[in-house]
């Protein structure tokens, strides 16, 4: 509902509803807004006003309808395609990045080797804004979304570990320079919840609430992790701990999470009967969780995704997953799910409606910050 | 006056009413009973309790509620519908709750599960908590979910189930039908069920509990196995002990896979068997250690629940005014 009281915040607060009202209704007139609201019509006409000069909406020609003086109602829109967001995804050799719309659509891809093992703020900070110059446009990349592989704290926001990346509690910085005079706004996840900010983002059906499955393969390390959906929103946990995978047949000892010893684990995908126990074991192991979350849908990534025929077939031999099998479904994004992801979790905190608490406010980007960039442009 | 709310916290058994004040404060509380005649009535039944509660507002303080919030047993959506059906009320089945209640009364209506109520209740009086799980044990197993402040519903209601989570396949069998469910290991009707299966199997047992359990007939109804098993524990009865410490187990998975999966800042223990908390909390908690990652371990606090029976009517109010 939007706020009344504390004028700045006030006007923050009921700006952020406007644009997240038009994102869910593309279109809408300004006497929409305000029926949606509760807010006045001169409230709205001078917060679209505003919004209109700072090249954040367009009038869309006719909404439908008419004013009490028989003219017909503008529809408004916001501008997605200037809301162009890096998403970037780390990993020990280097990144990956996508230059996304909130549209959806794709402008630029980009890779990059630089060894990030044991990394630190200062020269994570350069890459991140050398990624930035590097994929340039003629329209200015509005703010940065990253995946790290490991436990990330969102909103200090921290590394707390990586096991990748070979790095604990490192800092990370909440804006980076870009230029003499431009610094972009940048939120950081981990690989697992960034996939899952991306199908919340980009599909198409409404989501309550999901569970993005992912599991990550790298010599003989494999590692599967999931990101959370709740009431439409990603969710983190207590220190950031959401989404453990938790095996069913792990009995806490030192053996991997798997019925299997460590050194097998490098022949998931090649030995048939080890990729069979793998999968096996982390579908029964969904199972507990979906009951927790009640998911629209469970979401596949990473290597599961491209495994994604087998371990389907693994799942309808177990009597235990009928209930959950029928939500399964292979990540709508495919390769692009981290870096997308990344993207569509920058713009899915800019809409954020600024909150009063300390939390709140750390993962607040703040329009001010994107017209300012855009303005400069 | 205080912002108010008015609740309802729909039981099997009871309908009970108030205003609540924001900060959790219950005023004119009633209850009645739970008409067993049908939907109708208990929508009636629910109208009637609105009623006399505003009248009440408005004759001793000129005040009224703003909003409604109900607890009800069932899944119910955060859309406010009912899906399948809550055998402990009659009719109560496939239809929209928030919006039949809403429409007969007049007020802007939030429903929600009870057990999810209770759950935002708790997180209410959880200093530094985001996220809080609610188990509790009774009869059955309810889970209760408030996620970032919020109460979880899922796609359909049923988010938290965990009491027909089937944890031991082809294992023992449940009242649902299934077998192997938590419900059927850890809930109170459990414990009394396999104590008197496994008696036979601790003959030299010479604790009162032992003896209860050979007698049978009156005095081993559930809540009185569970004192008698307890005081069994407190005189280091082995039998006892053995099977506090499955009862435990169970639960400790349950809190495992909670923590996994939200990670909430306290999984807490609730319902009439937490008369013995001062054993219980400790046992879940050392079991819920060799069952998660250390660092989850670290973070996540097993604890007992710190409201009573007025918490499902606190959570109501808060839910119903965190949406209006």
């Amino acid at each position: 509902m939007p706020a009344g009281g504390n004028k700045p915040y006030q006007r923050s607060s009921n700006r952020s509803h406007v644009l997240d009202a038009l994102r869910r209704n593309p279109g809408a007139s300004r006497r929409d807004l305000a029926s949606m609201l509760g807010l006045d019509r001169s409230t709205i006409t001078l917060i679209t006003a505003e919004l209109l000069e700072r090249g954040l909406l367009d009038e869309t020609g006719t909404a439908g309808g008419s004013t009490r003086r028989g003219r017909p109602t503008v529809g408004l829109r916001i501008r997605n395609e200037r809301l162009r967001v890096l998403g970037i995804e780390l990993h020990a050799g280097g990144y990956r990045a996508v230059v996304r719309d909130n549209a959806g659509t794709i402008h630029a891809r980009l890779e990059g080797r630089h060894a990030l093992r044991g990394v630190g703020k200062a020269e994570l900070t350069a890459l991140l804004a050398d990624i930035c110059r590097s994929a340039g446009s003629e329209n200015p990349i509005i703010g940065v979304g990253c995946a790290i592989p490991g436990s990330v704290d969102s909103t200090t926001p921290t590394v707390l570990y990586s096991r990748e990346l070979e790095i604990r509690n490192v800092n990370l910085p909440r804006r980076i320079q870009v230029d003499d005079t431009l610094q972009i706004p940048v939120v950081f996840d981990n690989d697992a919840r960034c996939g899952a900010w991306g199908e919340l983002h980009y599909r198409n059906t409404e989501t309550a609430s999901l569970i993005f499955v992912t599991a990550q393969k790298q010599g003989a390390h494999f590692g599967v992790g999931m990101g959370i959906v709740s009431d439409g929103s990603v969710i983190s946990g207590a220190h950031h701990t959401s989404g453990e995978f938790y095996s069913p047949d792990w009995q806490g000892d030192e053996r991997s999470q798997f019925s299997c010893q460590h050194s097998d684990l490098v022949r998931v995908g090649s030995d048939r009967a080890i990729t069979r126990t793998v999968f096996a074991e982390i579908v029964r192991g969904l199972v507990p969780s979906a009951s927790v979350i009640d998911p629209d849908a469970i979401v596949f990534g990473g290597f599961l995704r491209e495994h994604y025929a087998q371990l389907l077939e693994v799942a309808r031999e177990i009597p235990a997953a009928a209930s959950v099998k029928r939500l399964f479904v292979p990540g709508s994004l495919e390769s692009d799910e981290v870096t997308a992801g990344a993207s569509g979790m920058f713009h899915e905190h800019l809409f954020d409606v600024p909150g009063f608490t300390t939390e709140d406010s750390a993962r607040s980007i703040g329009w001010d910050a994107i017209t300012r960039i855009l303005g400069a442009a | 006056m205080n912002e108010l709310t008015a609740a309802i916290d729909l039981g099997g058994t009871t309908v009970k009413c108030a205003a609540v004040t924001a900060d959790g404060t219950l005023l004119h509380h009633s209850r009645v009973p739970t008409p067993k005649t049908g939907r109708g009535d208990v929508i009636e039944a629910i109208a009637a309790s609105v009623q006399t509660l505003r009248a009440e507002l408005a004759d001793s303080c000129d005040a009224d509620v703003e909003a409604l919030g109900l607890g009800s047993p069932g899944m119910i959506g955060s859309n406010g519908y009912l899906y399948g059906e809550a055998v402990n009320v009659p009719g109560w089945c496939e239809f929209n709750l928030a919006e039949t209640v809403s429409e007969r009364i007049g007020l802007p209506v939030t429903a929600l599960n009870d057990a999810n109520a209770a759950a935002l209740a708790e997180l209410s009086v959880s200093a530094d908590s985001r996220t809080l799980a609610l188990v509790t044990v009774g009869t059955g197993i309810g889970v209760g979910l408030a996620i970032d402040g919020r109460p979880h519903a899922g796609r359909a209601g049923a988010g938290g189930e965990l009491g027909h989570l089937v944890i031991e396949p082809g294992g023992r069998p449940c009242p649902c039908g299934n077998a192997g469910c938590t419900e059927a290991y850890a809930s109170a009707r459990a414990v009394r069920e396999i104590a008197f299966e496994q008696a036979a199997t601790w003959p030299d047992s010479k604790s009162a509990f032992a003896a209860l359990l050979r007698a049978g007939g009156p005095g081993t109804e559930e809540h009185r196995i569970l004192e008698s098993l307890y005081r069994a524990v407190r005189e280091d009865d082995p039998f006892a002990f053995v099977l506090h410490r499955n009862f435990c187990g169970v639960l400790a998975r349950v809190a495992s896979i909670l923590a996994s999966t939200i990670a909430p800042d306290r999984v807490l223990f609730g319902g009439g068997v937490m008369g013995s908390a001062d054993l219980i909390i400790p046992e879940i908690t050392r079991q819920f250690g060799t069952l998660v990652m250390r660092h989850v371990h670290d973070h996540v606090q097993i604890d007992i629940a710190q409201l009573g029976v007025d918490a499902g009517l606190i959570g109501a109010a808060i839910a119903a005014r965190c949406a209006h």
